[in-house]
């Protein structure tokens, strides 16, 4: 009986992805183009995964997030400073490569 | 004579290098680059000394075709691309530690353990909400990714470079490099997800 159990598990996983296959291809559909027979396959999965569905929302925000920090440093918006230490080491150093 | 006046103004127009008031004009900018892709303070100031003893040596270089910040900001950013780059070459983590959120056998192999699946953003979207806390978040959870994720996501999320690219720099397959991104962004999301969610 478990083994025809395992048989119908091997077929579905050939026609269907894991949650670890299909956010594997969430991944990659950010950065490239997916073949028609994956996006048609990762479709299927998530009209039927709301975790999957998280996911790709998460996934979305995150890199959006990612963006704006970036934004935000081109917009001179400095998080972090140098100390009058750090400054004055960094000017002895420059002076000394100077001089060469 | 018009072309003569035309070469010469377009070579005022040039731009030059002025070291001497480097850390006055880029030292933040430099600093804050370089922190927001190295997740630490320390080897960010690290790299930023390299960074101008580099451009020091480097000087005839220059063309002016750039400006002295993009030149520079290009410097610095090879010394991070360097960094990860030996950081994944020194210590290969060992990609079992990896604690996957999916099952690892039975029947639903592959699907996620429903501790650790992903909820529903929706009520704490950070585009519409508390986008400073978020931020935060996201800084600490990147700075927790192990470094050979952390500068593989770095490199293409951050610095948008092509896969093939990143994986000439970091020396990583292809295939490999998905599956290191795709276990970068499950881990951050679940480690956003336990302090944005929680708090």
């Amino acid at each position: 009986m478990s083994n025809i159990f395992n048989g119908i598990g091997k077929m579905m996983n050939k026609l269907m992805l894991s949650c670890d296959e299909a956010t594997m291809l969430i991944t990659r559909s950010d950065f490239e183009q997916l073949s028609s027979i994956k996006q048609f396959k990762l479709k299927m999965h998530l009209a039927s995964c709301s975790m999957c569905r998280n996911f790709k929302q998460q996934s979305s925000i995150i890199t959006s997030q990612v963006n704006l920090l970036k934004k935000e440093l081109d917009a001179n918006k400095m998080r972090v400073a140098l100390s009058d230490d750090s400054k004055k080491n960094l000017q002895e150093l420059i002076n000394k490569n100077l001089q060469k | 004579m018009l072309i003569l006046i035309l070469v010469t103004l377009a070579a005022i127009q040039k731009h030059t290098l002025d070291p001497n008031n480097w850390i006055a004009n880029y030292g933040d900018y430099l600093l804050n680059y370089g922190y927001s892709r190295l997740s630490s303070r320390e080897v960010a100031e690290d790299l930023l000394q390299d960074t101008f003893i580099s451009a020091l040596k480097a000087q005839d270089n220059f063309r002016g075709d750039s400006s002295e910040q993009t030149w520079l900001t290009s410097i610095l950013k090879r010394k991070v691309i360097d960094y990860y780059r030996k950081k994944s070459t020194q210590n290969e983590i060992n990609e079992s530690r990896f604690n996957t959120p999916f099952k690892e056998s039975g029947f639903l192999e592959g699907h996620w353990e429903k501790s650790r699946a992903p909820k529903d953003w929706s009520d704490r979207d950070p585009n519409s909400m508390r986008q400073k806390e978020f931020q935060a978040i996201l800084e600490e959870c990147i700075s927790y990714l192990p470094e050979k994720l952390r500068g593989v996501f770095i490199l293409k999320v951050m610095e948008e470079m092509e896969s093939d690219e990143v994986c000439k720099e970091l020396g990583c397959t292809a295939s490999n490099f998905w599956v290191i991104l795709h276990r970068a962004r499950l881990r951050l999301r679940e480690c956003i997800e336990n302090n944005w969610l929680n708090e």
